[in-house]
This record gives structure tokens, sequence and C-alpha cells, in this order.
């Protein structure tokens, strides 16, 4: 039985009436909607309030789910994805903090010691450190628009598929994957602009356009 | 090349899928096109920052504020309880059907199910003697269980514990029959008969299959609580006004064996 497989079966159990399948299936799919809400929106306090959202939104509609109509990892995003357009349009917070340094989390996980081995900048104290880093990436990607924000959410940090994404966002392949060129490229050019204002301040970026200091992560696989 | 067409294939020449004359003349464009190359090389920067966020971590209570929104408690637990009560009554109507091709991994839950029905029954104040004796009758019950407990699991502890609750089951069982005003004329009838059957099995004859000696496949060092749990209940039987609340049924020891009964019915169900 493969993962859809199980899934569409939860979901009948839940559609049934079964409390123990619905814990079990928020339990299974939390993550991915917080973390969707928690990049799109930039806060961790909205991205806990639209999780619960998008769950109560989930429990009302789950008997309209029909597994032909792609997977249910692919709805309930779609599903994540509306309402936080909506919220979006509702609160209208496209103002940024300017300062990329701003974004320090409680959220962010500190460097793993096998990244901070793993490595190619040796000194830990020229090292930007990875929580650091992290927030400085998630402060970045606030500063996308959020179409650019929401393309490159759904690839880069929740790896869906171009097919898939495409039914999320409700445009053509096309659309898609220029959006995520621009958005990967966008970001790129605001956290270069920001590690080099940290180097002329004494700290040396990893290279110009280089990116982070583990190139070796996505680029040519 | 144009820029166009190779801005299309950027997303997949850095997902490593690019392949064969489009990947040349891809890198042909790149090489000889300094725009193109900058922008190939952003979005690879890009790609890889992204790939240094690691999954943030929700708050540990929300899945419980989840569950109070849309089904009023902070676990389904409390449910479960429900559902599978429910689940065992489905399972005691269905028991006579089933008897024949039971088996006998099945036979405690259907043990459990039998004693919620019964209770319940006997609150109503409906007759047990109404109910199918042969295919709701502890021993038989009793027995498959027993057997398939010392078949499935190798430690004794487990095993005692099991027989511990399956006797208490029958002794129950007995209690309720026997505060049955129409079963107390039938019970000294059918004492003899069970003493006598024990007496077979002590002589280790093995004649009606029907009473198949089940204490010969026990294994030894337990045969003794065997026999004694068995004489404990059966003289209880034999005197079924004296006390009949002597021995209250534990509701604590049995919390331990609803949970293991909770896993099996769920592994069948
Ligand atoms: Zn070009």
């Amino acid at each position: 039985m493969d993962d859809n497989q199980a899934t569409f079966l939860l979901v009948r159990r839940c559609v049934s009436g079964d409390a123990v399948a619905w814990e079990e299936l928020v339990r299974l799919h939390h993550r991915r909607v917080y973390n969707v809400c928690y990049r799109f929106t930039g806060s961790a306090e909205d991205a806990d309030d639209l999780t619960q959202e998008v769950f109560i939104r989930l429990f009302r509609t789950l008997g309209s789910y029909e597994p032909g109509k792609g997977s249910f990892v692919t709805w309930l995003t779609t599903m994540s994805r509306n309402l936080l357009v909506d919220h979006f349009r509702r609160s209208r917070q496209d103002r940024v903090t300017d300062s990329l340094d701003a974004g320090l989390g409680p959220e962010e996980d500190s460097a793993t010691m096998a990244d901070q081995l793993a490595s190619p900048v040796p000194a830990p104290d020229q090292h930007i450190q990875s929580r650091e880093r992290q927030a400085m990436v998630h402060a970045a990607l606030q500063k996308l628009s959020p179409e650019l924000r929401e393309a490159v959410i759904l690839r880069d940090l929740q790896d869906l598929d171009y097919r898939d994404i495409a039914q999320v966002l409700k445009v053509p392949e096309g659309t898609v994957k220029s959006r995520i060129n621009r958005g990967r490229t966008e970001l790129a050019r605001l956290l270069s602009r920001t590690y080099q204002q940290d180097a002329s301040a004494g700290v040396p970026a990893p290279g110009a356009n280089a990116g982070p200091a583990n190139p070796g992560r996505g680029a040519q696989k | 090349m144009q820029h166009a067409e190779f801005e299309a294939l950027m997303t997949d020449a850095l997902d490593g899928v690019l392949a064969g004359e489009a990947q040349q003349r891809f890198e042909g464009h790149r090489a000889e096109c300094p725009a193109c190359a900058l922008m190939y090389s952003d979005a690879a920067a890009g790609m890889n920052w992204l790939a240094t966020l690691e999954p943030a971590q929700p708050p540990a209570n929300i899945v419980g504020k989840i569950m109070v929104a849309t089904v009023g408690q902070v676990s389904a637990a409390a449910k479960v309880q429900e559902s599978r009560a429910w689940l065992q009554k489905l399972r005691a109507a269905a028991a006579p059907l089933l008897q024949p091709v039971l088996q006998p991994r099945f036979a405690l839950s259907f043990a459990m199910a039998f004693f919620s029905i019964s209770t319940a029954l006997s609150l109503g104040g409906v007759k047990l003697t109404n109910v199918n004796a042969a295919s709701l009758a502890p021993a038989t019950l009793a027995n498959n269980a027993i057997r398939t407990f010392h078949e499935t699991t190798a430690r004794a502890a487990h095993y005692y514990d099991n027989l511990r609750f399956v006797y208490e089951l029958e002794s129950r069982y007995r209690e309720l029959k026997n505060s049955l005003p129409d079963t107390n004329e039938s019970s000294p009838q059918r004492q003899p008969e069970q003493k006598q059957n024990q007496n077979q099995n002590r002589n280790n004859s093995s004649g009606d299959p029907r009473h198949s000696p089940d204490h010969q496949q026990y294994s030894r060092d337990l045969r003794n609580t065997v026999v004694a749990s068995n004489q404990a209940s059966s003289s209880r039987f034999a005197r079924p006004d004296a006390n009949r609340a002597a021995e209250p049924f534990q509701i604590a020891k049995l919390e331990p064996q609803d949970s293991k009964l909770g896993s099996i019915s769920r592994s069948i169900g």
C-alpha cells in the first residue's frame, strides 16, 4: 500500500467520524502546513493561528476530498495556500522590517555538529553561524513578492514537483518555473547585498554570488 | 538558443535532469551570454540559500489546540474507548455466526465483548439463558484464549496475566448467571457435569472432543496454577449463594488487559 492509498484510507476513516484517525491525520500533516504558513507569513504566531485555521477548514471539507483529482498533500497545500492568500489580503502585511538580522526566531534550529564539520569555512569565529544564516534567509524570503515567495516555498522548502505547484497556484507549469527562477535569483541578490555589507563590517562573505558555504547541497546533483 | 529558452530550461538544469543535446545547447548559451550566466549563478545561489533552511518546529500544543477546535477535546483517547466498545458489541453480535471459523487469536476479544454484553444485559434485566449458551460458553472462550496466548507468547508472565483475566471473566459470568432467578434451578444439575469433566482431564482421558482437555496443552510449570484456578472457580460455582460478591470484580486489574485487547482489536480490525 503506497502513501496515497494509506492517506486515502485514513481520510475515509476521518469522514466516517473516527476521531482517532483525525488526530493521526493532524499529527501527520501539521508540520508541513505550519512550515508553509511560517515561511510565507514570516511570523511564528501567525503560523500557529493559520495552521489551526487550515485544519479547522480541512475538518469541515474533508468529505469533499477526491483522490482522483490529485494527492492529498497537494489538496491540503492548496487549502493552506488559499488561506494564506486571504490572510495576506486581510492584513496587507507587505511591510517587512528592513533589517535582515531582525527575524531571529526561536524556531530556527541551530546548526548540527555535522553541518559545522562539513562546512568548508574553517574558523568558527569567522563563520556566520547557521542559526543567524537561517534567520537571514528567512527574513530575505519575506522581502520577495508573495507570488515569488510561495513558488520557492513550495519548490525548495516543501519539495513539491512543478505539476503539483501548478495545480496549487492554478497557473501553467511554465509560469511556475519562471517564478521559481525569479524567486531564487532575487533572494540570492538580497542576500549577497547583506553579505557584502557584513563583509565591509569585517565579516567575510562566503564568496560573491556563491550562496551559502555549502554549495554542494543542491546546485549540481 | 535564445535567452527565453535558456530561462525555461534553468529549473531542469538546476535539478540536474537536463541531458543530451538540450544540455549542450544550454551550456553553450551560458558560456556565451554573460546575462544568462549571471542569472543562472544567482538562481543556483538562491536555491542553495533556501536549502539551508531547516524545517521549523511548530508549537508543541498545536495538535491539541486543533483537536479542541475540531472534535472538542485535546486527544481522541477517550473516544477510543467508545469506538472500541462499539467494535466489541459488533463482534459479539457476529460471534455465533463466526464461531465455526473463529480463530483462537480472536477469542480473547470475543471473551471481552461477551463480558461487556453480559454485564449490559444483566443490568438491563435480560435473561442470559436466552443467549445461545454454546457459542458464548465461557469455557470455550477461555480455553481458546488461553491456548492462543500460550502459543503466541512464550513469556509465562503474560500467560499468567491473561489466565487470571479469563478466570475472573468466567467467575463473573457465573455470578451473573447465579444472580438470575431462572438459572438457579439448573445450576446444581450442571455442577456434577463440570466436576466430571475435571476428573476426565486429570485422568488424561481425551474421549469427547467437545470437552477436549486443554489442560494437557498447558506448559508444565503453569499446570498447577490452572488447576488451582479452575478448582477455585468451580468451588465458587458449587455454592452459588455463599458469597456472590466475595471477590468483587477488579476493574483496575482489567485495565492493562483492556489495552492489550485494544491492540488486538486494532490489528484485526
Ligand atoms: Zn542569454
